[in-house]
């Protein structure tokens, strides 16, 4: 299994089981987005970037391999195999590497089309982080904006306050439901030991063909960036 | 009237060839005298971090721009220009300078980026408060004929404000500025005890209050300590109040008495300044943070280090 955590997410699971029960109806377009500062998020703690993020040769690609391959794998998680139809790169920090990347991608089983939209170049104060997933369907929509807590101190405080019945009560805390984007790395290895220990193939995780797909498409959009000028 | 005294405000527009004329108009309202022979110029900018001007964080280069077009038409064309800045705890100039559009200024303009934390340094002690500090200060900046600092108009948790006497503390060469901060309202009057730039020109183009502001504001004095006393006036804050400022006059490094401004008013910025209560978020914070710590140890969940490090 490979370490794509979006997938784990909460408000991704319940998106994932609604569209599988055709809630919108047939999937058409997918749109998604995450725009951070990405590795130049200023830590609480200062301390510097670390210098192989500034050097081509060893981090290989830029936000589009960064924050994009797991964007992109959320566009496969829901449509499929997929192809790329455009993309564009962006390099408005002056680094060797793109800074933002669009990319239009389609299915290769069905008519649904998609828009990933990536980038590090806003700046983002941590714990916000500035992501969403659009599904539109030919019966409806859904947004991971509805889904996810719009007030993460007031969602943090919930959660914590429920996992303290839990404890008081001697039943098994959720951990880090407080927080939203930990939340899914845990939801995430705890389904990859469970399907380990009842011998059961974690098709609801990322494949290492999953991951090798993912790969492809972002040479591809690199190459087709060079040719889009 | 002394010439220290005096600090213009003028109101600009986006384009290069206005906020070279402002920078123009600036200088001209504090009646900026030129001093001969000018062969070295150095103009310290404010690049904290890797976020853009636009952010409010960091120094406009078309702002430096239009200094360095000031510095030629006004001395010789062949005056040796240098925009500096030096490495601070979380960054590092080099990249700072490639991020922020510098590399692209100095190409366009021929003149040399430099990053003073590898400059030759002197090691200079100040006392201030009774409290003696030492500095590791560029030797070429001391050397330097105009020094103008070119700070930006912006809040800070730790000290309210941060414009020009705050951007010259950014010339301290070590990277680990963070070690000044248990005392950092002394250190920062100290370093001015050290390095007094001639002019400074403060950018107020986008001001960060508690979100960016477009103020269009062009700010130049020859005294740094007038420009922060209008520049806490504009943000919304009682400068006497602001620790450093108590600091420097106390120890004679400016004197409130007498400052006038010239061109637009005070009230132009202060009325749209986006002002940002810091007890607020510092009672939040540290809301959080114990909040964090009973939860962690009552209901023995797992706490990630980055939300420690809050």
């Amino acid at each position: 299994m490979i370490g794509h955590n979006f997938r784990f997410l909460d408000a991704i699971d319940k998106m994932k089981n609604a569209a599988d029960k055709g809630y919108i109806g047939n999937l058409e377009v997918v749109t998604i987005e995450m725009i951070t500062n990405g590795p130049f998020a200023h830590p609480a703690v200062p301390k510097p970037v670390p210098d192989w993020w500034f050097d081509p040769r060893k981090i290989g690609g830029g936000a589009l391999l960064d924050l994009g391959s797991h964007l992109l794998d959320l566009f496969r998680f829901f449509v499929g195999d997929s192809k790329m139809l455009f993309s564009c790169l962006d390099h408005k920090l002056n680094l060797p590497v793109e800074d933002g990347a669009i990319v239009v991608l389609s299915s290769s089983n069905s008519s649904a089309k998609g828009i990933v939209n990536v980038g590090w170049y806003q700046r983002s104060v941590f714990p916000k982080f500035n992501f969403r997933l659009i599904l539109h369907g030919n019966a409806g929509l859904m947004s991971s904006g509805d889904l996810m807590p719009s007030n993460i101190y007031l969602h943090a405080i919930k959660e914590g306050t429920k996992n303290f019945c839990r404890r008081l009560i001697g039943r098994n805390i959720q951990p880090l439901s407080y927080t939203t984007i930990f939340g899914s790395y845990f939801n995430e290895l705890k389904y990859f030991f469970d399907c380990a220990k009842r011998d059961l193939n974690p098709s609801r995780g990322a494949s290492a063909i999953d991951g090798l797909r993912t790969i492809e498409l972002i040479e591809e959009a690199y190459e087709r960036s060079d040719e889009n000028g | 009237m002394k010439m220290g005294n005096v600090v213009s405000l003028v109101q600009t527009r986006s384009s290069e060839d206005e906020i070279k004329q402002s920078v123009e108009k600036a200088l001209d309202l504090i009646d900026f005298e030129r001093r001969s022979p000018v062969r070295s110029v150095a103009i310290k900018v404010n690049l904290c971090y890797y976020w853009d001007a636009a952010t409010g964080h960091t120094t406009d280069p078309r702002v430096v721009a239009g200094i360095i077009e000031y510095v030629r038409e006004r001395y010789d064309a062949d005056t040796d220009i240098k925009v500096v800045e030096a490495d601070a705890t979380a960054m590092r100039t080099k990249y700072a300078f490639k991020m922020l559009g510098y590399e692209k200024l100095a190409k366009k303009m021929n003149v040399e980026l430099f990053n003073l934390s590898n400059d030759e340094l002197k090691e200079e002690k100040v006392e201030v408060n009774n409290r003696e500090i030492k500095y590791k200060v560029p030797g070429s900046l001391l050397k330097s004929d105009l020094l103008i600092n070119a700070p930006k108009l912006k809040i800070m948790p730790y000290t309210h404000l941060t414009c020009a006497l705050k951007n010259i503390f950014g010339c301290i060469a070590s990277p680990r500025k963070i070690v000044y901060h248990p005392f950092l309202d002394e250190a920062i009057v100290g370093i001015n005890k050290i390095l007094r730039p001639h002019l400074t020109i403060a950018d107020g183009l986008i001001a960060l209050g508690s979100h960016p502001i477009r103020l269009d504001l062009i700010m130049a004095s020859v005294d740094p300590f007038s420009v922060d006393w209008v520049a806490s006036q504009i943000m919304g804050y009682n400068p006497s109040r602001i620790g450093f400022i108590r600091i420097a006059m106390k120890e004679k490094l400016g004197d409130p008495e007498g400052i006038v401004t010239r061109g637009e008013s005070i009230d132009t910025f202060r009325t749209v300044f986006p002002k940002q209560n810091f007890l607020y978020s510092k009672l939040r914070s540290g809301a959080q943070k114990r909040l964090l710590k009973m939860y962690k140890k009552i209901v023995k969940d797992v706490v990630p280090s980055a939300l420690e490090e809050i």
